[in-house]
């Protein structure tokens, strides 16, 4: 009786599975054997159909559910912040309100990024008290020069404009940014 | 009414209604933007998934159920994922690791039975046709790789991460897959004179 190729073997062999002697030695075989080539023509008529069998697209309403789920799943915004407090809240806001627009832009596109809001909470009060150390600072500069020269019309308007600076920052505290 | 005080109503009332309208623009513009990319995914990717939960699980409302449950477990760890192997990849693993257990909740049910098998013999035959036919009838093991491999294109470095197995296990299931079709089908071939020697 001939001996055949194993099944296994002809599609280890239609893949160029096998190792370089045993797939010399199908070869061999295939070229002297009608009934192993035709089950290797089966196989590659298999696979080949394999590969252009259709896909199915789901119906419309399996994407309906799935945005119906999600939305049932996507937990609120609000109680996440929950436990940053009302002070560490107000913080950002002063700063978003009182720096003037770069942080609040600026933390807009790193919210979008995903940096985490502990991140925001700190740079935000961060920037703001060096914010307030300068409206400060520059008072305190000016009011020293206004001393020394209490003549000077320059440094009166310097000393005018860090006030005013101030004045318009705690009008806004006390007016809630309205 | 003393600085302090003015200082926490100030504080107050901005946190309610500057911060409020900024976070939930911002959140909602990262939402717009995460269901933009999720939705992308889901086009990019439903037939695949839907395709191939639909032949492993034999029942198209099973296979449904199942792509809902894929794209929500890709919706919710997209963020995480870290790209260490490509998004289809990531989302095949899903998809068979859903399908397998599904599978394996219906076994313990034994209450779903497959209502709606590939309709063999509705249409003029083609192999394509008689593969669908003879999926449900394989084991576990050669219906994956066969669908991964011949059907879907993938890999057998693709699949091996997919089903935890090694490369030569996939080529192996793969083969016998095949011989298993070869034995099945060979006759419908021969009768259907779909095959002509070359």
């Amino acid at each position: 009786l001939p001996v055949h190729c194993l099944e296994e073997q002809l599609s280890s062999y239609l893949d160029g599975d096998l190792q370089p002697g045993e797939s010399g030695r199908v070869a061999e075989h295939l070229a002297e054997c009608p009934v192993c080539r035709r089950a290797l023509a089966h196989v590659r008529l298999i696979r080949d159909a394999g590969r252009s069998m259709e896909e199915f697209a789901p119906p419309d309403r399996t994407w309906q559910a799935i945005r119906e789920r999600m939305r049932r799943r996507r937990p609120s915004l609000w109680p996440r912040l929950a436990w940053i407090g009302v002070p560490a809240l107000a913080m950002v806001v002063l700063a978003v309100v009182l720096i003037g627009r770069s942080p609040a832009v600026s933390g807009r596109s790193r919210l979008a990024a995903s940096v985490s809001r502990e991140e925001l909470v700190q740079e935000a009060v961060k920037d703001y008290e060096q914010y307030v150390r300068g409206i400060d600072s520059a008072v305190v500069e000016c009011a020293a020069a206004m001393d020394e020269n209490p003549g000077n019309v320059r440094v009166r308007e310097s000393y005018r404009g860090a006030s005013a600076d101030r004045s318009a920052a705690l009008d806004q505290l006390v007016s809630g940014g309205d | 009414v003393t600085a302090g005080n003015l200082w926490q109503q100030g504080a107050s009332k901005l946190a309610e209604t500057k911060l409020n309208d900024t976070i939930d623009k911002t959140a909602t513009d990262t939402r717009v933007t995460e269901d933009a990319e999720f939705e992308q995914l889901y086009l990019k990717y439903r037939s695949k998934v839907f395709s191939t939960a639909y032949r492993m699980l034999s029942n198209r409302a099973d296979a449904e159920d199942v792509t809902q449950d894929v794209f929500i477990k890709v919706f919710k760890k997209l963020k995480s994922f870290r790209g260490d192997s490509a998004v289809s990849t990531w989302i095949y693993r899903i998809a068979v690791n859903a399908c397998l257990d599904f599978r394996r909740r219906r076994r313990l049910r034994q209450a779903v039975p497959l209502v709606d098998g590939m309709e063999v013999g509705s249409t003029p035959l083609s192999v394509q046709k008689l593969i669908e036919g003879t999926l449900p009838r394989m084991s576990e093991g050669y219906r994956q790789v066969f669908i991964l491999h011949d059907i879907q294109g993938m890999k057998h470095s693709e699949i091996a991460e997919i089903l935890g197995i090694t490369d030569g296990a996939s080529k192996s299931q793969l083969h016998r897959a095949r011989a298993f079709l070869r034995r099945e089908l060979a006759p419908y071939i021969e009768d259907l004179h779909l095959f002509r020697e070359g």
